[in-house]
């Protein structure tokens, strides 16, 4: 008989990640099942809770799958959240196999009570400005900026700037009225957002180089929910778990940057793209960052010097 | 219109029919009410100092989000015991308007019972719930507070709130037997 | 049982535990705990979910500006502030026709601005006007008319309660959704004037004229009004002009009218501890219904119900405008029983998803959501003054004990008209609400 999935996210039915990446993930498992697995999705967390609930929700079954972003717990998910450090990933599609195998191997513990679907990182954070130029890393002092993340807060600190938290939708507003200068956000939600009509200036590192900054996601089942399935279902969630799962939802979260940056050159914004000796100087102003939390890993009883070597490892052989 | 008569009475609404039980649940609950009503004008001083800070000088309390929003879930639990106990709560009550006293009495307990269920569950499952919290060490992202300890403060007021129902449940029932006499 | 059954089932209880009087927010929450346990089969998912829902929704940032916008009222209220609006209108009107009355509904407006609330603005105004109105020979029936229908523009002027519950159940801007309110208040406003000024042209016995202030009376109640004015003018310059989201704004409103009651309204320990109780007990009100509305939307949401509703209404043909009158029908009916912020709790799951789905003057989705929030407020405000229940009339008639409730509700009946004239003005004219969201951004 037919199975239904209560799938919970945060983000809205018209987001890219709720009809690029759920939605046709949920169609994937539906066909290879023969419509045995139905997912119910429920966006804009409709099932109750707030984002940084999510996960243990997974967990405790409130819905049986999640999509999240783990680190909104702040301080629960240190050994994954290496992957969200200033200038450590390249893209989603280059970099989420990455962390996905950095997880099995170093953090599954982290995950515990479910069972890890993909895991994935976007295309990487971009400093956009609504009237500020930034071209040196003295440009930067004292410019307020909305951070997407804790440790993104410690960068824009580190790099001399003033972080601002504040959730995604109130970016544009914030930008326009200046509360903010700017905002580090992807290209992933600049167009929904229509960043590139309030923003003129685009701060981006050199191609090939690491990002400034990244945010991981996760999608997980509820184990018992999981292991509540025949043998048949449950080999359809695992063809579609794991790394390749990963390396697509990254690639997904990557898709939409080209057309962003498209808009961005027509409304003749300008593009800034750090020289290879600026993007030295922003590696070194902010690697404090990179420091401080390895401290914090290790105050958790890991290695985190060790882990930090083996997620470079990791990105750098993708 | 007893949510009205609540309105007009204002901060000596309720104890008058009390015994002494229900006044020192009254007073409890007000002191609370005014603790988070204090915490709440903090809150308001140092938004303040935040929005006067990143204006004029490029700086703002560290964290003043999340402590905003720590401090605010503890005073808005402190407030519903209050709020019961001087019968504020919303209801409906046109279809018993002209209904007998007692019956209104018999109704009205029913229903104050119902909350100290209400405050029952949220005690515990707020505390269950503060105590997970406290296991995966959920921090603030900024100033690394521990989130369970605001979580499990407002226990308390949820104590407070299943005590004041069985008590008002108790004093529904106390007088409906009065009227009957 | 289908979801959709389920889920009409809820209503059915929900409604039966209304009438017998239980309290909103507990019947909707032992409601929807009830059909989350039946459509989950289980009482562990209840029970986990239980485990954060008090903390996800008493911590969030937004629904934070709630309580500092009833503090600010509450200050407003104890520092005496509405005497000053009042006697500023009326030092200007009090001397025409209806003037007095007028310049109620004038300073009703004035203070609806500083205070989220409806029943504080009326209570308020109601404590300070009406006896200025009695005692200038004002016929029972308009002074408390005027009154409970000025107390609506509490809500209806921004700041609004009801307004920042609908921001953040459809994930709207609160900044949008006041700016949105500012004309569609006005014209409350003016309308209800209109409707005194037709009153007394009719019945002249009903609102004599008063005497006339000098100028240099005038100028002593302006300046002490001013204030009034300043604190406005930092709130929405606040959150217009960049300094400050509505929260941040709602607290140095909150600041502002602490400090003018304290230092030009005399406010003392009483009345602090009078504001903080008087916070105290309106914050809970809200609060708890809030929660049980949390718990109710989220059973619902499992039951598909709003989902399968709007979707049929797509389907079934029926022109967008007809769902819509039908819609604000459905909210006057339900004003007849309900609360203003139960109504819109209650129905924005259900009622939205149709809207949205359906297409009005060709709107954009956020217009089309904060055209249809100025709408829902607008007659869930009616509600308010509406027999039989009508929270305001109630309040404005027990503090004019000489006149009768059928008077004051009579009295009332000019106004719904004005009311119901400005409803199909906004339901035909979405450029009235949009118009400021879009100048501003
Ligand atoms: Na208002
Ligand atoms: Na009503």
């Amino acid at each position: 008989q037919q199975v239904v999935l209560k799938v919970h996210h945060f983000l809205s039915p018209a987001s890219n990640a709720h009809q690029n990446l759920i939605t046709p993930w949920c169609e994937k498992i539906a066909k290879e099942s023969g419509d045995r697995l139905k997912c119910q999705i429920y966006p804009s967390m409709q099932l109750g809770g707030t984002p940084a609930q999510l996960f243990d929700q997974a967990r405790d079954g409130v819905a049986d799958i999640i999509w999240t972003v783990p680190t909104y717990q702040a301080g629960r998910f240190i050994k994954s959240e290496v992957f969200e450090l200033p200038f450590m990933t390249l893209g989603g599609e280059a970099s989420s196999p990455a962390l996905w195998e950095y997880i099995q191997k170093n953090a599954l513990d982290e995950f515990k009570g479910t069972k890890l679907i993909f895991a994935h990182v976007h295309d990487g954070a971009v400093i956009h400005l609504g009237s500020k130029q930034v071209k040196t890393l003295d440009d930067m002092k004292g410019l307020k900026l909305r951070a997407p993340t804790r440790i993104a807060s410690k960068m824009i600190t580190a790099l001399g700037a003033i972080p601002v938290q504040m959730p995604a939708p109130a970016v544009p507003e914030s930008i326009a009225k200046g509360v903010v200068d700017g905002a580090m956000i992807p290209w992933e939600v600049a167009t929904p957002l229509k960043l590139q009509e309030i923003t003129k200036v685009h701060v981006e590192t050199p191609a090939g180089e690491a990002k400034m900054s990244n945010t991981i996601f996760v999608m997980a089942m509820n184990q018992a929910k999981y292991d509540s399935l025949p043998a048949d279902l449950k080999k359809v969630i695992d063809a579609n778990s794991g790394l390749e799962a990963s390396r697509f939802a990254g690639k997904v979260f990557d898709m939409p940057a080209d057309g962003a940056r498209k808009i961005a050159r027509d409304r003749g914004n300008t593009f800034v793209t750090l020289s290879a000796a600026e993007y030295e100087r922003w590696v070194k102003a902010s690697a404090g960052v990179a420091d401080e939390w390895m401290k914090e890993a290790s105050a958790k009883g890991a290695n985190g010097q060790g882990l930090l070597d083996e997620a470079r490892t990791l990105l750098k052989a993708r | 219109m007893q949510e009205l008569q609540a309105l007009e009475a204002g901060a000596d609404a309720g104890s008058e029919a009390f015994g002494p039980l229900g006044r020192t649940l009254l007073w409890m609950a007000k002191v609370m009410a005014v603790i988070g009503g204090l915490i709440f004008t903090g809150l308001v001083a140092m938004s303040l100092v935040s929005i006067v800070g990143r204006k004029l000088f490029s700086w703002a309390v560290p964290g003043d989000m999340e402590v905003l929003q720590m401090c605010a879930a503890f005073a808005s639990a402190s407030f519903f015991a209050y709020c019961h106990l001087i019968h504020g709560d919303v209801k409906v009550d046109f279809f018993t308007a002209n209904m007998a006293r007692r019956k209104v009495l018999a109704l009205d307990a029913i229903g104050s019972l119902l909350i100290a269920v209400f405050g029952a569950l949220l005690t515990w499952r707020t505390w269950v719930g503060a105590m997970a919290i406290r296991e995966v060490g959920e921090t603030s992202p900024i100033l690394g507070w521990p989130v369970w300890v605001a979580q499990a403060l407002m226990v308390p007021g949820f104590i407070l709130l299943a005590a004041a129902g069985l008590y008002m449940a108790c004093h529904h029932l106390a007088a409906m037997r009065e009227a009957r006499q | 049982m289908s979801g959709f059954t389920v889920g009409l089932l809820m209503f059915a209880i929900l409604m039966a535990l209304l009438v017998v009087r239980v309290p909103i927010g507990i019947a909707m929450f032992m409601v929807g705990a009830g059909g989350y346990v039946y459509l989950t089969d289980s009482t562990l998912p209840l029970l986990n979910s239980l485990k954060n829902l008090a903390y996800a929704r008493l911590s969030n940032y937004d629904i934070i500006v709630i309580p500092l916008f009833l503090l600010m009222g509450q200050f407003a209220t104890h520092g005496g502030l509405s005497k000053a609006l009042f006697r500023f209108v009326a030092a200007f009107m009090g001397h025409k026709r209806g003037g007095m009355a007028i310049a109620s509904i004038g300073a009703c407006a004035g203070f609806g601005a500083i205070c989220g609330s409806s029943l504080a603005t009326a209570a308020t105004m109601g404590q300070v006007a009406l006896p200025e109105l009695r005692r200038f020979g004002y016929s029972g029936a308009l002074s408390t008319g005027a009154l409970a229908a000025g107390g609506t523009l509490g809500i209806m002027i921004p700041p609004s309660v009801p307004l920042v519950i609908y921001a953040i159940l459809t994930q709207e801007s609160i900044g949008d959704l006041f700016m949105a309110a500012v004309l569609p208040g006005v014209i409350a406003m003016v309308g209800y004037m209109a409707v005194i000024a037709i009153i007394v042209r009719i019945n002249p016995a009903a609102g004599p004229a008063g005497p006339r202030e000098d100028w240099a009376e005038r100028l002593r109640c302006l300046l002490r009004v001013l204030p009034v004015l300043l604190v406005f003018v930092v709130v929405i310059v606040g959150i217009y002009g960049g300094w400050a989201n509505p929260t941040e704004a709602a607290a140095i409103g909150a600041a502002a009218c602490g400090l003018l009651a304290v230092i030009s309204g005399g406010m003392r320990l009483r009345g602090i501890l009078e504001s903080m109780m008087g916070t105290a007990h309106a914050t809970a009100m809200i609060f708890l219904v809030l929660l049980g509305a949390d718990m109710l939307n989220t059973a619902l949401a499992l039951s598909q119900l709003p989902a399968d509703l709007a979707s049929a209404v797509k389907d079934s043909g029926l022109s967008p405008m007809l769902v819509m009158v039908l819609i604000l029908v459905t909210y006057i009916f339900l004003g007849c029983v309900m609360d203003s912020l139960a109504m819109i709790l209650l129905t924005i799951p259900i009622f939205y998803p149709m809207v949205m789905g359906l297409d009005f003057y060709g709107m954009s989705h956020t217009d089309k959501s904060i055209w249809f929030g100025i709408l829902a407020l607008m007659v869930v405000e009616i509600g308010l003054v509406h027999p039989p229940v009508g929270m305001n009339v109630y309040i404005i008639n027990r503090l004019a004990k000489d006149v009768p409730l059928k008077e004051t509700f009579k009295g009332v009946i000019p106004f719904l008209i004005s009311d119901l004239l400005r409803i199909v003005l906004l339901l035909l004219v979405p450029g009235i609400s949009l118009y400021l969201v879009h100048a501003f951004k």
